[in-house]
């Protein structure tokens, strides 16, 4: 493309146009080694290209060694470059280090001045001699105190983790902060590591501070991240930090600019695109953060405690670069009040067969809405449905009947690790859907009923179907399409119309049917119906046949209509049976199992007949006193649906029945466990 | 200049910078950054020299003048280019099709007119290849062999 940026973009001059990221300095030691890590993006002339690492000289750098087989007269054994092009990466490794090498270096691609570098500055340090602090407190800071001790000359350490080394305690003395190495602290306040102080006794001898190796993490860790990416920082820091703050903060000129911590605080610009998440390991935690763009690139840093006053910190450094891969779409959705969208969410082949699921960011996590195992929570029952495709490794989100509540941020996350995690945003304007149709049909059983969906005519020729809501997604039936395919081109407005007939409707065709339409391949809009059956014999399949006859003030107590009912939620087995709402009747019909219910059916005076709503059936008092059931129209013990008392009393004497079996009393309100099931009530 | 113009009339750069109260303050947007003929122009708000409470816009533009290049940069045998012109509004126009969203669906959008395809472009862009044909004489044949002028560029995956 002509324009390698898109003109208009907002960002750092030098981010942009340097694509070539790596470390800003390394340190190693006299006679020691030092490797450096260079990324690039992995496009095709990338790859193929001359890769460098040069010294800087007055007007020109002069090249060390190239991935064309040269190496500077002076550096022969000494130095190596491997080329990593599958990851975007080439390595850099010189050893035999000398003071002469100390300098500002460039890792490149191409050719040596043509900008396409990263400047990289090489220290060389002394690991014998006396030497006193080699960590620098940052600018900034208050002076801590901390113990120092000078190391024995000629002995090479390795660094440990203070909290790994035995019996070590920090102790406080007043000690002198610039070594021997120069300032004292970095101009750019850029933190080296920082000090874990903790108030403890000084007990002598002073323990001693060990030199840093070249193989230690002591400089930032380096994340080059795509434009429109995501990235996952993991930082971990030993198990005394398990209940401290943890937070993630970016540095910036006048200090540290906390963007998230464990005490839910986010800033504004990464709402919705970041989560801060709690590892399995004690003290360890990780960040992800989504739709990485230009401003987001620079160091970060991810710490224990509070910056500036204790804890420990990890330096991050993060560099954005323009990606080759497909576009991860919009990121903002907008979604008309009452209509549906259609969300989705692009995956590495890595993560095919790992478990996917769909959440609301909020600012303490993610609360999970859908996955790819059948699980869909209550508040988005007949509205939410997942698509996988694994051959374009595209995850399709549908979710319908909007409400302002729904507006937020959404990710698409996988239960791999490396996987790429996208968000986004949702947004609900006002304005009409472009389904209609009735959103509830009440019918009888055994009557014919008709679901209608009328579309306007932009989805003239769009593929329209009907299907039925379930919880592992919207399974196709076949509807009749009313508008048949007509000669003429124009788009009658009348006749636009998808119907789902029912003959014969059962009690188990209860539930959401869902009517949308489909383009190349591509879902669109969707509209969510919901189908009432009413009347006819209960079952126990799916717990929603229930009959409803007139709105139950109890039902509605229930706070949603059966559509929106709690699921299981509360079906923990109770010993007893309270003043059972439907919710609960729903739950509570699955412990119906080997029992058929013809024993009811014909038996009239137990009040169970077809006509559920009529008043005045006789009925008996089924397992207990009226009074102590409170029945859902409260004064009266036998209520509008005498259907719905039987089947309490039923469940009630299962239950019961079970408790007794499993020896616990029968608690509660009933009382005594009734007799050996013998056609007595 | 146009280039100006185009640039407050479409106000990409003040609600953008208006908007991050946090921004740094040598925040720079890239107005045009084109491989074809290298030249890169980015702004940014500067104290004016005047006024030293001020901020004023400046603009840098940064061309690199490829001396030795040809004419046609596909043929290596024209002669040697010894005109360059650069045209700010040409340079300005936003000739890429954009993704814009009309009704829910999406939309691909150019938002400039008079966009000329072919554009002459005086250095290489990295990310194309460009060939050549040249004679190759071999056991007294002559054959035409197509050979790459920017071998990095130039491989198949």
């Amino acid at each position: 493309s002509k324009y390698f940026l898109a003109p208009g973009t907002r960002s750092s001059l030098l981010a942009v146009l340097n694509p070539i990221f790596g470390p800003r300095e390394v340190s190693g030691l006299l006679d020691g080694s030092v490797t450096v890590k260079c990324f690039y993006p992995q496009t095709t002339v990338n790859k193929h290209d001359r890769k460098y690492w040069c010294r800087e000289a007055t007007r020109s750098c002069h090249t060390v060694v190239s991935s064309n087989g040269y190496v500077a007269p002076g550096y022969q054994g000494r130095v190596a470059i491997t080329d990593f092009p599958d990851q975007g990466v080439f390595l850099v490794n010189v050893s035999g280090l000398g003071l002469a090498d100390r300098g500002s270096y460039h890792c490149g691609l191409g050719l040596n001045n043509r900008a396409l570098s990263f400047q990289v500055k090489l220290d060389v340090s002394e690991g014998s001699g006396c030497r006193a602090l080699l960590s620098f407190a940052p600018c900034g800071w208050a002076p801590r105190e901390v113990c120092l001790s000078p190391l024995c000359p000629g002995k090479k350490q390795e660094w440990g983790e203070m909290s790994h080394v035995e019996g070590f305690k920090p102790c406080l003395e007043t000690a002198d902060f610039s070594n021997g190495q120069g300032e004292g602290c970095r101009a750019q306040g850029k933190i080296r590591k920082t000090l874990r102080l903790q108030r403890a006794g000084c007990s002598s001898p002073c323990p001693m501070l060990l030199p840093t190796g070249p193989n230690v993490p002591e400089e930032a860790e380096l994340f080059y991240v795509e434009l429109q990416g995501s990235v996952t920082i993991t930082c971990s820091f030993g198990q005394d930090y398990a209940s401290i703050r943890k937070y993630l903060c970016k540095m910036e000129k006048s200090g540290c600019r906390n963007i998230i911590d464990t005490y839910g605080k986010v800033d504004d610009e990464y709402a919705g695109r970041i989560l801060l998440s709690n590892e399995n390991t004690a003290g360890s935690y990780s960040i992800m953060i989504t739709q990485l763009g230009w401003q987001d690139a620079g160091l970060y840093l991810c710490g224990a405690g509070v910056y500036g006053e204790s804890g420990e910190t990890k330096e991050v450094d993060l560099h954005v670069y323009e990606g080759t891969d497909v576009p991860q779409g919009k990121h903002t959705v907008l979604g008309v009040k009452g209509g549906s969208v259609t969300i989705e969410c692009r995956y590495d082949t890595k993560g095919r067969s790992s478990l996917k699921y769909w959440c609301k960011w909020r600012k303490n996590g993610c609360s999970r809405i859908i996955d790819s195992n059948g699980f869909v929570s209550d508040l988005y029952e007949g509205r939410v449905a997942m698509y996988d495709n694994p051959e374009n490794n595209t995850l399709t989100v549908i979710l319908n009947r909007l409400a302002d509540s729904d507006s937020g941020y959404y990710w698409c996350m996988t239960n791999e690790n490396r996987e790429k995690k996208t968000s986004k945003e949702l947004k609900i304007v006002d304005g009409e859907p472009s389904l209609t149709g009735e959103e509830e049909v009440e019918a009888s059983v055994g009557a014919p009923a008709q679901l209608a969906c009328s579309y306007p005519c932009k989805y003239y020729s769009y593929e329209k179907y009907w299907c039925k809501w379930t919880r592992s997604g919207c399974t196709p039936v076949e509807a009749s399409d009313q508008s048949r395919a007509e000669l003429n081109v124009d788009c009658d407005k009348d006749n636009k119309t998808i119907l789902l007939n029912f003959d014969d409707v059962a009690l188990t065709d209860q539930g959401w049917y869902w009517c949308g339409v489909k383009h190349k391949g591509v879902y669109g809009e969707t509209k969510a119906v919901q189908l009432r059956v009413s009347g006819g014999e209960l079952h126990g399949e799916s717990g929603r046949a229930l009959p409803r006859c007139k709105p139950n003030p109890a039902a509605s107590s229930g706070g949603k209509e059966p559509g929106g009912r709690s699921r299981g939620d509360r079906s923990s087995p109770v010993p007893h049976v309270p003043a059972l709402r439907p919710a609960d009747l729903v739950s509570v019909g699955s412990y119906r199992t080997n029992i058929s219910m013809s024993d009811f059916e014909s038996a009239k005076e137990y009040g169970a007949n077809d006509n559920a709503c009529m008043k005045g059936t006789q009925e008996t008092q089924i397992g207990g006193d009226g009074k102590s059931r409170g029945g859902p129209a409260g004064a009266e013990p036998l209520g509008e649906s005498s259907k719905e008392e039987a089947d309490v009393a039923y469940s009630a004497f299962l239950l019961q029945a079970s408790a007794v079996a499993q020896g616990r009393g029968a608690g509660g309100d009933t009382a005594a466990p009734p007799g050996p099931w013998d056609g007595r009530m | 200049m146009s280039c100006k113009t185009f640039f407050s009339d479409t106000g990409i750069a003040y609600p953008v910078l208006a908007g991050y109260p946090q921004s740094y303050d040598d925040e720079e947007v890239v107005l045009v950054n084109n491989k074809c003929k290298c030249v890169t122009v980015t702004s940014k708000f500067v104290p004016s020299k005047e006024n030293p409470e001020e901020e004023i816009l400046e603009r840098n533009i940064r061309i690199i003048v490829p001396l030795k290049s040809r004419e046609n940069i596909s043929d290596p045998t024209s002669p040697l280019r010894t005109t360059f012109v650069y045209r700010m509004t040409d340079l300005c126009k936003k000739c890429d099709p954009i993704e814009i969203e009309l009704g829910g669906e999406i939309y691909n959008a150019q938002q400039s007119t008079s966009c000329d395809d072919t554009e002459t472009c005086y250095t290489y862009n990295r990310d194309k290849c460009y060939t050549t044909t040249f004679p190759f004489l071999y056991h007294g044949e002559r054959k035409i062999l197509q050979a790459a002028l920017t071998p990095a560029s130039c491989y198949a995956e």
